[in-house]
């Protein structure tokens, strides 16, 4: 009888399934149908079961891109973006900009703080994520890249102009550390 | 940067003076800003919560015959349901303007049901479940309809003329008869404005929770934590004392999450918490933000506006009525400031002023970064135009000629006239329109400065003149700052009930604060707001926080440090006045003489071990004889200062509109910090281009549905949209421009926002000499202007 419910469980465990992610650089195993549910969205997974509540959700439908995070490098929108789908995938958000060792801001952080190139600060995380996409693949963007990367990330308070100006700045920061 | 910071004499000695005010100190949030940490209230997270959804309402009037909830309830994962049949049982009171539930609905989107699940997807498929019967009612949408309707509250109007907090309003100043007589050249312009909506990227958002007979809400109201309160107990019929409201940063507010949305939200989910026994977070959808949000006061209105000049360019009379579709429950007060704003712009000695605000089938009115200003002025503009096209005069002259200047008459609304202390609109435009290099580019009215192919470009401008002492409700808000040293370092604590929406309130408070006590802006900390143990002081809006709440902080820091020093000089036997307050130092010494002091904590025991100072802010009508003007003895008061130039580009056979230059300029007093300054310039400038050119909702004129309810459809700029040789944003520094203020300083963003649309409609006349009266200036609108569209009117009330 022992041995029968000792099948039962391992043979449950073995079915169960697992989303791997890694987020900033840890790897979080999630049990499918227990932590995450099939219509669990990324932005949803990240905020409400694991606590990184820097990801912004805005609209929820993919338009304003509050919820930017990075997988694999590229800027995609977390809300429109599944957990499942993220398995395997390596995930930045904004908790993860911080230097580990330093604890210090990140270059494009400090660009924002001293460009003011936020007011209310809803849509900074998710404007900040895609400055380092487009920083990561192009260091010496030109204005017009600027405007073209930044244009899935709204802002009702700044006129975006601050924002130009902090990425410039970042890039020239980051460019100095290399 | 195009920012220009043109200073006076005066103005270069007092930055010489000041230490930590007028310096760019970048915002006292920005760690927790840019690091995700900053806590929004979707980022409260509370113990055994729940999601709750709100079934919203097809019709845009509606009486509920019939709703069945219980099928909702028995679904796995539900755990409470509410309906109109909750709020008596819950004793949830029901006073305008704050209907939580009611058997009928007034707008499409208003609120029928709600549901607290274990999540969000089963709280939606328990909305799917309720069954409910309606029974459609007539319904309209703009004044004109509302004006012969039949009656949308019969218990209180018959007439649909708004009852709500401020009455219908009327206001003559002179003779507007005698004044048209002896106008030699009179003319109408008739205006209408549709409703546009503020688009933050935070929706409305609350978490509740209750603790026996003790609320406790997580929210984002503009209004501070303590008036929110009392909303709230209001609504349930408890002591404020037991309400606790955390007041979390703010996503985005403009005017709209001022009172009724963020209460709504909050009480339905305080009404779901009580009745699941477990805390319930509402989250708000993008949909709901634009069918339960305000929409720019005062709604869907029309303006007739009859104005009087003589030969000579002297304004002699103006007849204005606003009539104003408010929604179902609005508290007026943007018509009643259109008012303000024909009152105050030009001298016009004969003056009259009738708002009708009517109830109709659409979300609530609410102030849009200016109460009434930015809806006052184009139509007021578009009149005083056609005067001066009529005469020849250029727009720069004629403003010149008539515009509000100092020691000038203001005439308020809500409050007594009072006499304007600095600032002047034909001193201001007189200097903007050198840099704008106006002169050189007018071609005359109607007439484009360049011609290329079919591009056509136009030059245009504005003048508005706002509110700088916050909405006037002097038995309301008496903003109050305490502040605490802590005796053991001397690290400083200010406590208010408000947060900081983004204009930087925070920021330009412990500035104040470092600058009176001599202490370094890293030093001082704002207390997270909250209702309990706080006083009232922070509601962001109406350009108040920089005179009233600095105001009250500087009293509160002064009062601090005389306290302080008096108790020093006591015990060391000095003059008070050969003390030097050292902070940092944790002491107070003897100047010339450092060996000579007494630590803080030594005074900190006089008082009882604790350091405190409080301080108000005066009202326009309690403050000191120094409020009153020597000469004619009247009481003082100030008023914003803002013009706007724009040069446009009109493609006339595309219709598109591109926005070349505009150049926005304000005489601020002082500036207390100018990133901030240039922060909240640039950013109206563009909202406020968005607003012009494309925004606008969009309605159904057979259901009352707004058909465009996404960031798709109701575009707002986007970084495409804007580059920063577009902008230049000009300061004309004086602190004679702000004399009642402490550090000379008053409020520029809503004004701005307020003059800018106005010279781009300008601009566009000029380009292509048709007259569009009304916005946003859609690309059909200009091609049907200029007989080139072949398709009819837009379906729908835009």
């Amino acid at each position: 009888m022992d041995e029968g419910k000792n099948d039962l469980i391992n043979g449950a465990r073995m079915r169960m399934q697992k989303i791997k992610l890694t987020i900033n650089g840890k790897l979080y195993e999630l049990i499918l149908g227990y932590e995450v549910q099939p219509w669990h969205t990324l932005a949803f997974t990240l905020r409400e079961k694991l606590g990184l509540t820097g990801t912004k959700i805005g609209c929820d439908r993919g338009e304003c891109g509050a919820c930017t995070v990075l997988m694999d490098g590229r800027p995609i929108l977390s809300c429109l973006t599944l957990t499942v789908e993220c398995d395997g995938k390596n995930i930045e958000t904004i908790e993860g900009l911080l230097n580990s060792k330093t604890g210090k801001l990140h270059p494009i952080q400090e660009a924002f703080i001293e460009s003011g190139a936020f007011q209310c600060g809803f849509c900074t995380p998710g404007m900040i994520m895609s400055a380092k996409a487009l920083l990561q693949r192009n260091p010496n963007p030109t204005l017009e890249e600027i405007r073209e990367a930044m244009s899935g990330n709204l802002c009702r308070c700044t006129g975006y102009i601050p924002i130009f100006n902090a990425i410039m700045k970042a890039a020239e920061k980051m460019r100095g550390m290399t | 940067m195009s920012f220009k910071i043109i200073k006076s004499e005066k103005a270069e000695q007092k930055y010489k003076e000041w230490k930590v005010l007028g310096k760019p100190i970048p915002c006292v949030n920005s760690y927790l800003k840019v690091t995700g940490k900053a806590a929004f209230t979707d980022d409260i997270i509370r113990p055994n919560m729940l999601y709750g959804k709100i079934l919203r309402s097809p019709f845009a009037h509606a009486k509920i015959v019939k709703i069945d909830a219980s099928e909702a309830e028995a679904l796995p994962g539900v755990s409470s349901v509410i309906t109109y049949k909750d709020v008596e049982t819950m004793g949830v009171s029901q006073k305008p303007p704050a209907y939580i539930l009611t058997d009928r609905v007034f707008y499409v989107g208003d609120v029928v049901a709600a549901v607290a699940a274990e999540d969000e997807a089963i709280a939606e498929e328990a909305l799917d479940l309720i069954k409910v019967e309606y029974e459609p009612l007539p319904f309209w949408l703009t004044p004109e309809e509302a004006s012969s309707a039949q009656p949308m509250h019969p218990e209180v109007t018959k007439d649909n003329i708004v009852v709500g907090m401020w009455p219908p309003y009327y206001r003559s100043v002179g003779d507007i008869k005698e004044g048209f007589k002896g106008s030699d050249i009179i003319v109408d312009v008739e205006f209408r404005k549709p409703n546009i909506k503020h688009m933050f990227l935070e929706n409305f958002t609350a978490v509740a929770e209750w603790r026996g007979d003790e609320l406790h809400v997580w929210s984002h109201p503009q209004v501070g934590a303590v008036s929110f309160a009392m909303m709230l107990a209001s609504i349930f019929n408890v002591p404020t004392n037991k309400v606790h409201v955390y007041q979390c940063f703010i996503g985005g507010g403009f005017g709209g999450k001022m009172g009724d949305a963020p209460l709504r939200v909050a009480a339905l989910a305080a009404m779901l918490a009580k009745k699941s026994g477990r805390p319930v977070k509402i989250r708000t959808n993008i949909r709901e933000h634009f069918v339960e949000g305000a929409v720019l006061d005062p709604g869907i209105s029309t303006f007739k506006y009859k104005i009087g000049a003589d030969k000579l360019g002297n304004l002699k009379a103006i007849d204005a009525t606003v009539w104003a579709g408010q929604g179902e429950r609005s508290i007026n007060l943007g018509i009643v400031y259109c008012g303000d704003t024909i009152f105050n712009t030009y001298r016009i000695p004969n003056r009259s002023f009738k708002a009708y605000p009517y109830y109709t089938n659409t979300p609530m009115s609410q102030a849009l970064r200016a109460y009434g200003s930015q809806a006052g002025v184009p139509p007021l503009e578009e009149a005083v135009n056609e005067i001066a096209e009529k005469l020849g005069m250029d727009p720069v002259d004629f403003i010149i000629k008539n515009g509000l200047r100092d020691g000038d008459i203001v005439t308020q609304y809500l409050h007594n006239d009072f006499q304007l202390a600095g600032g002047s609109l034909p001193e201001l435009v007189q200097k903007a329109a050198e840099i704008f290099n106006w002169k050189e580019k007018w071609k005359g009215w109607s007439v484009p400065t360049e011609i290329s192919g079919s591009k056509r470009r136009g030059i245009g401008l504005a003048v508005a003149t706002h509110t700088a002492w916050g909405v006037p409700q002097p038995d309301r808000v008496k903003d109050t700052v305490i502040i605490k040293v802590n005796v053991n370092d001397g690290t400083v604590e200010w406590v208010t009930d408000g947060r900081d929406i983004g204009s930087g309130f925070d920021t330009v408070v412990s500035q104040v604060i470092a600058e009176v006590l001599g202490i370094d802006i890293k030093d001082i900390i704002h207390a997270p707001p909250q209702s309990v143990g706080q006083p009232i002081g922070g509601w962001t809006f109406a350009s108040k926080a920089l005179q009233s709440t600095v105001f009250a902080a500087y009293n509160a820091a002064n009062n601090l440090k005389r306290n302080i020093i008096t108790a020093a000089a006591s015990i060391l036997n000095v003059d008070p006045n050969r003390l030097v307050l050292d902070l940092k130092g944790t002491r107070i010494y003897v100047a010339g003489d450092p060996t000579r002091y007494v630590k803080l904590s030594k005074i900190g025991e006089i008082y009882g071990g604790i350091l405190i100072g409080i301080g108000s802010c005066p009202s326009h009508y309690e403050g000191p004889e120094s409020y009153m003007d020597p000469v004619t003895g009247r009481r003082l008061g100030m008023k914003g200062m803002f013009c706007s130039f724009a040069e446009v580009e009109v493609d006339i056979e595309t219709g598109k509109i591109d926005v070349i230059k505009l150049m926005v300029a304000t005489q601020p007093g002082m500036i207390l910090n100018p990133l901030m300054v240039y922060g909240q310039l640039i950013g109206s400038a563009v909202h406020g281009m968005g607003c012009m050119l494309w925004e606008g909702i969009i309605y159904d004129e057979k259901t009352g549905t707004p058909l465009n309810a996404s960031f798709i459809e109701y575009p707002i700029p986007t970084a495409l949209d804007v580059t920063e040789d577009q902008f230049v944003c000009v300061t004309i520094v004086d602190p004679d421009d702000a004399k009642l203020t402490p550090y000379r300083a008053k409020g520029i963003a809503e004004g701005i926002f307020a003059a800018m649309w106005h010279s781009i409609h300008m601009a566009v006349y000029n380009a292509i000499g048709r007259k569009i009266r009304e916005f946003p200036l859609r690309p059909e609108k200009i091609l049907r202007a200029l007989g080139k569209a072949p398709f009819p009117q837009t379906k729908g009330v835009v």
